[in-house]
């Protein structure tokens, strides 16, 4: 990869990783079954998923692109899965609540009604089906826009730095966008989120160019200290 | 015969952050050139980073003042991104004198761009919140570039050779700016009181850093040690001082175990 395309790639990966905070259904009241969504704010989950996307891609480092990319799509993947699965498992078992959404009236995938099953003075609670799947289409999106900047910075220093040095330095610098980026939707989600089915999705266009606008500073500053300067 | 109510105390006024991250970036550029020139009088250099965590501090203490829509610890994770992104990502430029000064005017605008993006495109209305992201972004980014400066003794714009503390580098640092504010809200939170618990956690952090550096092979012995003992002596006498002012201005307030009257 050429340092002008893995520039383009941070880009692009940023970008991916500010649209995928909107899929991600999270609520920080849904700690008391209050709404829908897992116990946690947008940004935070997003960061872990993406995380864990980092890690599943490091282990592929070293393979072509895509395959890294999909690597980390997938672990980040596998993380929300679990966390919607033991949150779903949580709540049912536990609290005493069936999966429902405060957005819709009946889940558009399974059909089924979500008012009759709602908790009154609440907006929902735990993730039903088209919340989960959201959830998942966030993280694959998430992992994949982690991983791709993460490869990107790799490919860009891998040639003036040792292999475990550059893997290191690929993963902070990673770390960082996501960060950055993740946490922008959260001042548009303002702390809670259904997924995709939220109107929150409207405004999905201001994520868009902030996370542009930044995902650019940082792009041509990791590209102008390794190959300009 | 009746007593006149005393007049309250007046509030006292609360320094302006840009003051507090003017005296963080001369502080915080005379450090790095201290550690870069003689590395055992890196000592100094850990003196002169703690206004950075300050001045840090205080812009998280003001923006989540106005409820972010993130949380402090997100705001807090935030600004390291942009300002310690900055320093690990640019460990390939030269080790020329106009580094640094390169560097943290970078994290700034980085922190100052995502500051607009906020307020201008999403509408957040904030006020001056761009002017507090950038500083916290570049408050972390001197922070990060003098402690890599130390632990690496001096080896200009710090290489390489110590990438793998950078995880715990970042958390702490996040850590160590985002808390203030979350640790004395409750009881009267004030400008003076978390900012004196920012001094406190930033030695805290810099002992730590000292600490791993003394563990670590490839880092020098000396001013890590001398990182470790200056910040140790420096948490000592913050606490002490913080202390007092939480007996002070919060003991009363929170105090729940005794039933009123009760001496305590």
């Amino acid at each position: 990869m050429d340092p002008i395309t893995a520039m383009i790639g941070i880009i692009v990966g940023g970008i991916i990783v500010g649209i995928c905070v909107h899929f991600i259904p999270a609520s920080a009241v849904g700690a008391m079954s209050a709404s829908t969504g897992i116990a946690t704010g947008p940004s935070m989950l997003s960061t872990g998923c993406g995380l864990a996307g980092l890690y599943a891609a490091g282990y592929m480092i070293g393979e072509s692109t895509p395959l890294v990319v999909l690597s980390g799509a997938m672990g980040s993947a596998l993380m929300i899965i679990c966390t919607m699965l033991l949150a779903n498992t949580i709540c049912a078992f536990g609290t005493g609540v069936a999966p429902v959404a405060g957005s819709y009236d009946k889940d558009p995938i399974t059909g089924w009604r979500q008012k009759p099953f709602m908790s009154p003075g609440t907006d929902g609670h735990s993730m039903p089906t088209t919340t989960a799947l959201s959830g998942i289409i966030g993280a694959l999106l998430g992992g994949a826009g982690g991983s791709l900047v993460f490869v990107s910075v790799y490919e860009m220093i891998s040639p003036i730095l040792e292999h475990t040095t550059a893997i290191t330095i690929a993963g902070m610098v990673g770390a960082g966008v996501f960060l950055i980026n993740c946490v922008l939707p959260a001042y548009v989600l303002v702390g809670k989120s259904e997924g995709m089915t939220d109107k929150k999705m409207k405004l999905l266009h201001k994520t868009f160019v902030s996370c542009l606008i930044v995902s650019v500073i940082t792009a041509v500053f990791v590209y102008a200290s390794v190959v300009v300067i | 015969m009746t007593t006149q109510p005393s007049e309250p105390p007046a509030e006292k006024k609360e320094i302006p952050n840009y003051k507090l991250y003017i005296v963080a970036v001369i502080t915080g550029i005379i450090s790095y050139f201290i550690a870069a020139l003689n590395p055992n009088l890196s000592f100094i250099s850990i003196i002169l980073i703690w206004p950075s965590f300050v001045a840090a501090a205080g812009c998280v203490e003001f923006l989540c003042r106005y409820g972010l829509g993130t949380g402090t610890s997100s705001i807090g994770y935030w600004g390291t991104a942009c300002g310690a992104t900055v320093v690990f990502a640019s460990q390939f430029i030269g080790t020329g004198a106009y580094s640094p000064f390169l560097e943290i005017a970078i994290a700034t605008l980085l922190g100052y761009a995502a500051g607009l993006c906020a307020n201008k495109i999403i509408r957040m209305k904030i006020p001056r919140i761009e002017v507090n992201s950038a500083i916290i972004a570049g408050g972390t980014g001197i922070i990060t570039l003098v402690v890599l400066e130390v632990l690496a003794g001096g080896a200009g714009i710090v290489g390489t050779t110590v990438y793998y503390i950078y995880p715990v580098m970042y958390i702490g640092i996040a850590i160590g700016i985002l808390h203030p504010y979350n640790g004395s809200l409750g009881e009267g939170e004030n400008q003076p009181r978390t900012l004196m618990l920012a001094l406190c956690e930033g030695a805290l952090l810099t002992a730590l850093f000292g600490f791993i550096g003394i563990l670590l092979p490839n880092t020098p012995f000396i001013p890590a040690l001398g990182m470790l003992i200056i910040s140790i002596i420096g948490f000592v006498i913050f606490v002490s001082i913080w202390w007092k002012r939480v007996k002070k201005e919060a003991y009363d307030i929170v105090w729940a175990g005794y039933p009123a009257g009760v001496d305590h």
